[in-house]
């Protein structure tokens, strides 16, 4: 009984890690995602300083969120999320607003892949 | 290299919790189930061992998973039987009255030298000695030999028990130069039966390797080496 009830508490608590995993992924994307927006729209509109400054904010938040997302999200795709946040500041900084354009679309889409593949869909089941 | 060195601790010692928790010591006792999840604990252990990329939780959350489910399957098996037949079948006689079913070997995929590799096992080297043979559903022989083939007991031979310790086994009093007062408290003695017995053999508890005892005072002692 002892080994069933443990079992039963083990169960519980993985299924209860593994939400909580996946809303902390949500909202982190949100986040994230928000202030890549503002970093694109700030790009177009030629506001350097504003774009930079925003970068720096996305690559903080990042920084921060990686530390409990390296837990549970395979560190090769972490790395490439950090690798290109890493430069959006210096580029824009540099007047290189296409590359940094680029850059922040490509972080857009890798975040979102994170996500979506963390979910429990059937395509990622099966 | 550290990281894979700290995580082959972690994951070591999880994986002895985990057998654990399953409860079964042998290879021998466990079911097909089990044993299919004893494969599984070992190779997604080392899928975390051999890709540090790979978060530790990868290969934790699905050890606990496995061993937790084996735990509520094995308890839903053991209240009900039909899930018992299901999930780990049933006992097959494979040899009834002195016969072999053929038609249950084939069921079985079993051949003529695996089962005469099993009867050998259990020192039955004629087969004409057995009356029946069941495989279990661990996949082990259990064999029931004909009459006159079976080992003598004293039943049989009709010689009185002549006393009531000889159904009691001799137990470990002192192993490795600690005293089990749980033994002695078994064996109805006392540590004054103990000192006379390392008196008699001029040795400490100290200097003791193994002392094992039955309950009519019959002990054997193997002191320390070195």
């Amino acid at each position: 009984m002892k080994r069933m009830l443990l079992s039963l508490g083990i169960i519980t608590i993985l299924a209860v890690l593994s939400g909580a995993s996946l809303w902390y992924l949500d909202s982190i994307h949100d986040e994230i995602s928000v202030m890549l927006q503002e970093c694109y729209l700030y790009g177009v509109e030629g506001n350097k300083e504003a774009a930079s400054k925003k970068s720096q904010e996305v690559f903080e938040k990042w920084q921060e969120s990686e530390k409990y997302l390296v837990t549970f999200i395979h560190h090769n795709e972490l790395n490439e999320v950090t690798i290109v946040t890493s430069r959006l500041s210096p580029l824009i900084e540099n007047g290189e607003t296409a590359e940094y354009l680029a850059e922040v679309k490509q972080a857009v889409v890798l975040i979102e892949h994170m996500r979506s593949s963390e979910q429990p869909h059937w395509k990622n089941i099966l | 290299m550290s990281i894979i060195f700290i995580r082959t601790i972690i994951l070591y010692l999880l994986i002895v919790f985990s057998l654990r928790v399953m409860g079964k010591r042998q290879l021998a006792e466990l079911q097909p189930s089990e044993f299919v999840v004893t494969i599984l604990i070992s190779n997604v252990a080392t899928l975390p061992l051999e890709d540090i990329n790979i978060p530790l939780i990868g290969g934790v959350v699905p050890i606990l998973l496995l061993v937790s489910f084996e735990v509520l399957v094995s308890f839903i098996t053991l209240k009900s039987q039909r899930a018992r037949k299901i999930i780990s079948g049933s006992p097959r006689v494979i040899i009834r009255d002195g016969v072999i079913d053929q038609q249950e070997m084939k069921n079985l995929r079993l051949s003529i030298d695996d089962l005469m590799g099993q009867l050998r096992s259990k020192d039955i080297f004629d087969i004409s000695d057995v009356a029946f043979a069941i495989i279990e559903t661990t996949g082990s022989l259990s064999v029931y030999q004909n009459f006159d083939a079976r080992t003598v007991t004293p039943k049989v031979m009709q010689i009185p028990q002549p006393s009531v310790n000889d159904n009691v086994p001799p137990v470990v009093v002192v192993s490795d130069g600690i005293l089990s007062h749980q033994s002695l408290e078994y064996l109805q003695k006392d540590e004054k039966w103990l000192q006379g017995i390392l008196d008699a053999a001029n040795v400490t508890l100290k200097d003791t390797f193994l002392i094992t005892a039955d309950r009519s005072g019959a002990y054997h002692l193997i002191k320390k080496e070195g």
